[in-house]
């Protein structure tokens, strides 16, 4: 039986190994432009220090705003996970309100939301901020940390929203987590990128249960602050940065599975060729 | 029939004789013992079973400090490296931070503080103790020396025993009567004499393992002195078959003997990918598998320990005691990760049998030895006539060792002797056209096998060197070529620019700036490239001086090759009888051609070269910048290249014998020795098993399961 098909594998490689060539061919080609999008996620702050504790910042009323403010990785950000404490209630209805601001040298990127900017002029600003970002991170390796001493500055500040562009609004319902649990918080907006603020508050929707709260520990991060109404606490979130990236997973099978079938391909006696290789021989004989 | 007959009396015999060894050879001083076990010092309100009565014990508590081992300091300063990276990465100040316990010299030196608890245990009689178990409640690890006293002669002293907190206590072998004891009990922790328990013992205990072993070295010896010309002309024919039963006795022993320990090179890190693999998109990683992925599973030292521990990790695997972490991943995985699907499929396979946790672990090294011995046994079975070379060094104990634990160098060992037995078959033939399909084989094993480690896919460079005649027409043998070059080229380019990796690590192993091994200080992949091409003569020096140096070590300056990693190694005389069973075998080998001068010398370079690479990578990202040695290169790493290197001696003298008509040595013994019954295949896997079996009763049954 399994001489049998690997004669018939032999008969008919002729076929078979050309077809695994242009195969693998698509997918190297296809591989390139179909890339495969997966979250990348980032834990900041969710194990405590030694002598830390968590502490959970509750909402003490539908006004109550509790906000923070972060750096993306020059990427955009697709959303965030936090530690929600539902005080051991079902929360069926409640509403958790999550608002993305951009701090002011994000406001060219509301412009783009708006349509102020063509796609052209985008690609110029692109262009133009990833050399700003290539700068700043030479400079922050060459001369200390020029940038981080500007947002700490910036940091230390009371929170004033009205200065910002409100990037997204979402909203979550709290009935569809855990007690205890860090759910995803997508943002709906693709430009959450440079420095943003955060703003989380919550619709009770008639629900007479008490207010949840947030994760938090007292540990201070650089880069980042957590605000409450606009004050900054000492301590910060427990939370996880979602991004994305693209991967290529059949890109290396593909390329090497490639050269392999070509390989093979190429010594393969190929009738054609026999058949000619035969007439000469028979025309030399004669 | 009646030989059949023969055999199966022989499998009985071996099987009762195997028993029967077990118990003289490891039961005979407790055979008689008047006694089973002894426990000192039970509370009242204990079981009172095996209690002791009629001694004595005394305890005194002391507090001192412990210098740190160099191995240790050491640990410490590439935490503390890798920690400061991480705080610049993030734009952080570092401060080193030393556990409580750590006390910090004026000269810098490192020491642990201690308390030294005395105990003094008067047994009242005098008893034959085979093993001492000592039980105290243990945070942090602790050990305890012991010395053993009869009428007030000392017996044995220097015996120690770790005592891991996490099964409370260590047992340790004594072997030797005594009526008194001096325990000195070291931990971080202050301990009283109502915290410790202390056992003694004397029992006949039955090891099947141990049993196995003797049945494997007694199968052995029947195969290859007893078995008669019917099983030696199989023997003959078919060596892949006995390969194959010997490979899975060696490697079933060794897997039986190391349980959870894991002791190979960098099991841990492997455990880690092939757990996750086993899983779809949803990883959920018990705590036991947890401490495996960390290496941090208690290790055992005898039986007694190993069922305590395993207890232990069936506990902490269990999810109904601790909540199991849940984690995500893609459903594609990256292509070098799945060389771990051999292990994945046993942790899988152990899963939904609902098997322990030791023997969900043995499964997943099972897996990695069966697909071992499936690859190896089709590459001693393609081997035109040089069988036996391919079967010794599938047998290496090194090679077996690692096919036994988590490792995916398996793979890299196995793949790249199927890839090179079928390029020598293209070599050794030099007027047959390649099939496509041996065309297809030989470069998927080649692939296969570098998918971890890639610099290896130049062996593959060799078929550049193929003449013409080989393939079809002129067109061919030109796309063929491309493609191979091609082939290399792309795995080349991995390791420079992988494809993008899925998960958090995502900006860290994309960042060239902190590319560099992180198990060693100071290492930079760019700082040492831009090193290497400021300082090409310095370089090439260093890098000249690194290879001459390793090849000494285990040819001159006695340094042992055959080794079972971590468990230890065989003498250093076993290189030398490895290097000439590896002549003898290729000298011998029945093959109709050889390699001829110019292809000797291209492979002589190839290795080379091969060789060359690997050091310079391990330069690249191993070695601290500007360092004038090379770190970090093991032997095993030339470990392929053993049969490109072995091949040049196949045939020798057939040539001279085509032209001449003149016989030479090596011809007329190759002739003789082809016209006993089997006798070179008996020579070859008799040694290879004398030496395998040899390690596994030092290194593996005398260390730790005894």
């Amino acid at each position: 039986m399994l001489n049998k098909f690997k004669q018939f594998l032999s008969k008919y490689a002729y076929i078979f190994l050309p077809i695994g060539t242009l195969l693998c061919l698509a997918g190297f080609i296809g591989s390139y432009l179909f890339p495969n999008e997966v979250l990348d996620t980032y834990k900041v702050n969710v194990a405590e220090e030694e002598g830390d504790t968590e502490f959970v910042q509750y909402f003490t009323g539908v006004e109550n705003e509790i906000g923070y403010i972060m750096e993306t990785d020059g990427r955009a950000m697709k959303g965030f996970q936090i530690g929600i404490s539902k005080n051991g209630q079902a929360l069926e209805g409640t509403e958790l309100v999550y608002r993305v601001y951009a701090l002011s040298e994000n406001n060219r990127n509301q412009e783009l939301a708006d349509g102020n900017l063509s796609n052209e002029e985008l690609s110029n600003v692109e262009s133009s901020n990833e050399e700003l970002s290539n700068e700043e991170s030479s400079n922050e390796e060459s001369s200390g940390n020029n940038n981080v001493s500007e947002i700490d500055e910036y940091l230390a500040k009371e929170v004033d929203i009205s200065s910002m562009t409100l990037l997204d609004e979402e909203i979550y319902d709290l009935g569809e987590c855990m007690d205890g649990q860090y759910p995803y918080l997508p943002f709906g907006n693709e430009l959450c990128t440079g420095k943003i603020y955060i703003t989380l508050t919550y619709h009770a929707n008639g629900n007479t249960e008490p207010a949840p709260g947030i994760f938090m520990n007292h540990s201070e991060i650089l880069h980042v602050a957590t605000y409450v109404d606009g004050k900054k606490m000492d301590g910060n979130l427990k939370c996880y940065y979602i991004y994305t990236h693209d991967t290529y997973p059949f890109l290396y099978d593909s390329r090497v599975m490639l050269c392999i079938f070509l390989a093979a391909t190429a010594c393969v006696a190929f009738p054609a060729y026999s058949k000619k290789k035969e007439v000469t021989k028979s025309d030399e004989e004669k | 029939m009646k030989k059949n007959k023969r055999h199966i009396i022989a499998v009985f015999l071996i099987i009762v004789l195997a028993s029967l060894l077990e118990i003289v050879v490891f039961n005979r001083d407790v055979i008689n013992s008047p006694y089973t076990f002894l426990r000192f010092n039970v509370a009242d309100n204990e079981d009172q079973t095996h209690a002791a009565s009629g001694y004595t014990m005394q305890t005194e508590v002391v507090d001192y400090l412990s210098p740190l081992t160099e191995e240790e300091t050491n640990e410490i300063k590439v935490r503390q490296d890798n920690e400061r990276i991480l705080a610049e990465y993030r734009g952080e100040e570092y401060k080193p931070v030393y556990d409580e316990n750590i006390v910090v010299g004026d000269d810098g030196t490192l020491s642990r503080k201690f308390k030294q608890m005395d105990i003094s245990l008067d047994l009242g009689g005098d008893y034959y103790i085979k093993k001492l178990k000592l039980e105290a409640g243990l945070d942090t690890f602790g050990g305890f020396l012991v010395e053993a006293y009869r009428d007030d002669q000392l017996v044995k002293d220097n015996m120690y025993c770790s005592v891991d907190p996490k099964i409370d206590a260590g047992v340790m072998y004594v072997g030797c009567h005594a009526d008194r004891l001096k325990i000195v009990l070291s931990s971080e922790e202050s301990l009283t004499q109502d915290d410790i328990r202390i056992e003694i013992s004397a029992q006949v205990k039955f090891s099947l393992l141990r049993a196995s072993f003797f049945a494997v070295l007694l199968f052995a010896t029947y195969v290859l002195f007893f078995a008669g010309k019917e099983i030696w002309s199989i023997l003959h024919k078919k060596p892949e078959w006995f390969f194959a039963i010997f490979a899975l006795m060696l490697g079933g022993l060794i897997i039986g003997g190391l349980g959870t320990n894991m002791v190979s090179y960098d099991e841990y890190a492997h455990a880690k990918s092939a757990y996750k693999l086993s899983f779809g998109t949803t990883i959920e990683t018990t705590e036991a598998a947890m401490q495996m992925v960390g290496n941090t599973l208690p290790y055992f030292n005898n039986p007694e320990e190993r069922e305590l521990i395993e207890a232990y990790e069936d506990m902490v695997n269990n999810p109904d005691y601790i909540a199991p972490d849940i984690g995500h991943q893609t459903r594609l995985p990256r292509t070098e990760t799945r060389v771990y699907y051999p292990m994945a499929a046993g942790f899988y396979l152990g899963r939904v049998l609902h098997v322990g946790f030791a023997d969900m672990m043995e499964l997943a090294r099972l897996g990695n030895l069966l697909c071992y011995i499936f690859i190896v046994f089709f590459a001693v079975k393609k081997a035109k006539g040089y069988q036996m070379l391919v079967a010794a060094i599938g047998l290496l104990p090194n090679n077996i060792f690692v096919a036994s634990s988590l490792s995916y160098d398996m793979l890299v060992n196995a793949c790249l002797l199927l890839g090179y037995v079928l390029l020598i078959n293209e070599i050794l033939t030099p007027d047959e056209k390649i099939k496509p399909s041996n065309a297809f084989l030989m470069l998927f094993a080649f692939m296969v096998g570098c998918l971890s480690k890639p610099v290896y896919i130049i062996m593959s460079l060799m078929l550049l060197f193929l003449p013409k005649k080989k393939f079809q027409n002129r067109i061919s043998e030109v796309v063929f070529k491309l493609a191979l070059i091609g082939l290399n080229g792309f795995m080349l380019y991995n390791i420079f620019f992988p494809t993008p990796v899925a998960g958090g690590d995502y900006a860290l192993v994309t960042n060239n700036a902190y590319a560099g091994d992180k198990r060693n200080i100071g290492t930079s992949t760019m700082g040492q490239l831009k090193y290497v091409l400021e300082n090409p003569l310095t370089y090439t020096k260093t890098l000249l001086n690194s290879m001459v140096s390793m090849l000494a070590d285990y040819t001159v300056n006695k340094q042992p090759y055959i080794t079972y990693a971590y468990m230890g190694s065989a003498n250093y005389l076993i290189n030398w009888v490895m290097v000439i069973l590896g002549l003898f075998a290729a000298l011998f080998a029945n093959v109709k051609t050889s390699m001829g001068k110019t292809m000797g010398a291209l492979t002589h370079l190839m290795n080379f070269g091969v060789v060359a690479i690997v050091f310079s990578s391990m330069y690249i990202s191993y070695t601290p910048v500007g360092n004038p040695k090379i770190l970090g290169v093991q032997g095993r790493y030339v470990i392929p290249l053993f049969l490109p290197f072995l091949s040049c001696f196949l045939g020798w003298g057939i040539r001279k014998y085509e032209k001449t008509d003149q016989k030479g040595l090596i011809v007329k013994c190759r002739q003789r020795l082809s016209a006993l019954p089997a006798v070179y295949e008996r020579v070859v896997f008799g040694v290879m098993m004398v030496v395998s079996l040899w390690m596994t009763y030092h290194l593996i049954i005398l260390t730790i399961n005894v």
